[in-house]
């Protein structure tokens, strides 16, 4: 397989300015039904509004229920900020010496977690690479609460005899070892695990397949430790999300912690763009979605908006040179609809005819 | 997002390599002449303005088609024809009457619109070229100076390209530098040559043990014939050879063993063109089969 240093290609660099955007007027949560919404009026931090079985929102802000809007096919619940902060939970965190086995897999919200911990494990792997060159997310989030889950990690360390916790994390963000020696400590349980820094090896399959040899060996995600640390040890809701605004037409690239449900265009109205014809990707700009305009909510699934100096949409005709096929992380024939893709976007990346194969692929599986 | 992958630095690589062989065409068939004083100042051009003529007829049919019949955009970053037909000017012999040659590019160019084929189109319109030329009696590789002496040329001679060959075929040390510069671009499928190289050796050397022939005189006529061109430059056009890469190794190995047999039966000249366009429709037709099979 041909790789690619696509961090060499598109000459980016680690985003280091860090940037809290709390001061959203309205929150907009997304419905699907108006009679799974669990709350009317007055709403507090953390407070569950919407659940449908298949997803549960909770208010990020204090404040009155408004109404119900439509935009485009999408309805969405728009609550007021009143700026109390009042929250549901009482906001005190769990002592972690006292915690029991029973009692942290019984807060597990993940049930896939509950199972795992259920299992033995020997080496417990946390995946905290971002899956793509252009985002941080992972990578900011470390650097501002590795105490946190290095403590985190310990104790879940101690309390299912694991042997080794450790963070996952690319080459390219080695700075994190300088700052957190983790090291140091000899009886430490918790460490980082340099990998190179060629993508896609932040895909959770790949990096499964990649790491784990053995049964007793696990691997989970950075935001499932994120959210185990919320609801087992801070014992709230995790209401804000980090975002990432990058891209080759932004002069002051950054990473944002922002509320959830908030409304992009009000956080990104004041980036500096270099030139006024750009392209803004969601995500990703390899395999993300191209936006037609910036409005987006940031819900879970949004990770970052990458906004990229414009370039011609002009599909040239394939010549058959077969990169596609070279490149493939997971070695199938991109140009062959494959339910093996894991919809990286290498190939479309590395076509030199532009042709958006992995965009073909999804129109077919439509 | 411009990117290093794109089909613009494809083709500035393809015409840099055209430069480098057409320097050499006029050099060999051209100044070295002019100095022996047996053409004249104007015939010093002609390799220049075959390639030319290819280069400038290629793209104005394209364009012409484009705009007026098919009614789209033309792009000159996509249109690889006009590159690969002068790559098939160098391999014709030097004699080539300029009004004939003129004739053909139309055709093949106007043919190659209409016609959409997944075997070794240019290997094809080197064939029918040379057996136009036959028809013609006018076929002979030798250029005025070549004619007029005999020679006997040392392997190193063969070497910096002084024997008979196509316009600008026969420099062994001027094709390895094409073949880096080639290997330069991410989708140049470098394997090919390589292989097939590997292949025919081992083929030639299998043949004189078996049959006791001169292995020396075998290689010089390696190196004198199209083959090294041929696996460099036109077995390796990426719209006749396969994607997937053991489907390329075994497509090098068979132009080897078949260039090497057509050689022996043929001439060394057309004999790598020969087993590049039976190979390319093995694999036209493996493929079909394949296609069809996972449609069903």
């Amino acid at each position: 397989m041909k790789t690619i240093n696509i961090h060499n290609d598109l000459k980016n660099e680690i985003v280091t300015n860090f940037i809290e955007v709390y001061d959203t007027d309205y929150i907009y949560i997304p419905i699907s039904d108006e009679k799974y919404i669990k709350k009317t009026g007055n709403v507090l931090k953390g407070e569950l509004v919407y659940d449908d079985h298949n997803n549960k929102y909770y208010s990020s802000i204090s404040g009155n229920i408004l109404k119900i809007i439509n935009v485009k096919s999408n309805k969405y619940l728009v609550i007021k900020n009143n700026y109390k902060e009042e929250s549901i939970n009482s906001g005190r965190a769990r002592n972690l010496d006292k915690l029991t086995k029973d009692k942290l897999i019984s807060n597990c919200l993940d049930l896939n977690i509950k199972n795992m911990f259920l299992s033995d494990i020997k080496l417990l792997y946390i995946n905290c690479i971002d899956d793509d060159p252009y985002v941080f997310n992972k990578y900011m989030y470390i650097k501002n609460n590795m105490k946190e889950l290095d403590e985190f990690c310990e104790c879940i360390a101690n309390l299912f005899n694991i042997e080794k916790v450790l963070f996952v994390i690319k080459n390219s963000n080695n700075d994190l070892l300088d700052m957190y020696k983790l090291n140091e400590l000899e009886n430490s349980k918790v460490n980082f695990k340099l990998l190179p820094d060629i993508y896609p090896i932040g895909n959770k399959l790949l990096l499964h397949d990649y790491l784990i040899k053995n049964n007793d060996e696990k691997m989970i995600e950075l935001d499932d430790l994120i959210n185990m640390v919320f609801s087992i040890k801070k014992n709230k809701i995790n209401t804000e999300k980090y975002i990432t605004i990058n891209g080759n037409n932004i002069k002051n690239p950054c990473v944002i912690n922002t509320k959830k449900y908030a409304f992009l265009n009000n956080i990104i109205k004041d980036l500096k763009i270099i030139d006024k014809k750009y392209d803004i990707f969601l995500n990703s700009f390899i395999s993300g979605k191209k936006l037609n305009n910036n409005e987006v909510i940031i819900t879970d699934d949004i990770d970052a908006i990458i906004i990229n100096k414009k370039c011609s949409d002009d599909e040239l005709e394939c010549i058959n040179c077969g990169l596609c096929v070279e490149v493939c992380p997971v070695k199938i024939n991109p140009l062959v609809k494959n339910d093996k893709c894991i919809k990286c976007g290498l190939c479309n990346y590395i076509c030199p005819s532009k042709i958006k194969i992995y965009e073909r692929n999804q129109l077919n599986e439509k | 997002m411009k990117n290093k992958y794109s089909n613009l630095n494809i083709i500035i690589r393809y015409y840099l390599v055209i430069i480098i062989l057409t320097i050499y065409a006029t050099y060999k068939n051209g100044i070295l002449l002019y100095n022996k004083k047996l053409i004249n100042f104007v015939y010093i051009f002609k390799p220049l303005l075959l390639i030319l003529l290819s280069l400038s007829i290629s793209y104005l049919i394209t364009f012409l088609y484009k705009k007026y019949i098919k009614k789209e955009k033309y792009s000159i970053k996509s249109d690889y024809n006009p590159i690969f037909i002068a790559l098939i000017v160098f391999c014709l012999p030097i004699n080539i009457n300029i009004f004939y040659y003129l004739i053909f590019i139309v055709i093949f160019n106007i043919v190659k619109l209409f016609l959409n084929i997944k075997i070794n189109y240019y290997a094809m319109m080197k064939l029918i070229i040379i057996l136009a030329i036959i028809l013609l009696n006018k076929y002979n590789y030798q250029n005025i100076y070549e004619l007029s002496i005999e020679t006997n040329l040392s392997t190193f001679d063969m070497f910096f390209g002084k024997a008979i060959g196509g316009i600008a075929t026969s420099n062994i040390l001027l094709l390895i530098i094409c073949y880096i510069i080639l290997c330069t671009l991410i989708n140049y499928k470098k394997e090919i040559p390589l292989i097939s190289f590997v292949s025919y050796f081992l083929t030639l050397i299998v043949f004189c043990l078996i049959f006791n022939q001169n292995i020396i005189i075998n290689i010089k006529d390696m190196i004198c014939s199209e083959f090294i061109y041929a696996i460099i430059l036109i077995a390796t056009i990426s719209f006749y050879s396969p994607i997937l890469r053991n489907q390329r190794i075994i497509y090098s190995i068979l132009i080897g063993i078949l260039s090497f047999t057509f050689n022996k039966i043929f001439n060394i000249y057309e004999g790598v063109f020969i087993a590049i366009l039976i190979t390319s429709i093995i694999f036209s037709i493996i493929n079909y089969v394949k296609e069809k099979k996972e449609k069903k």
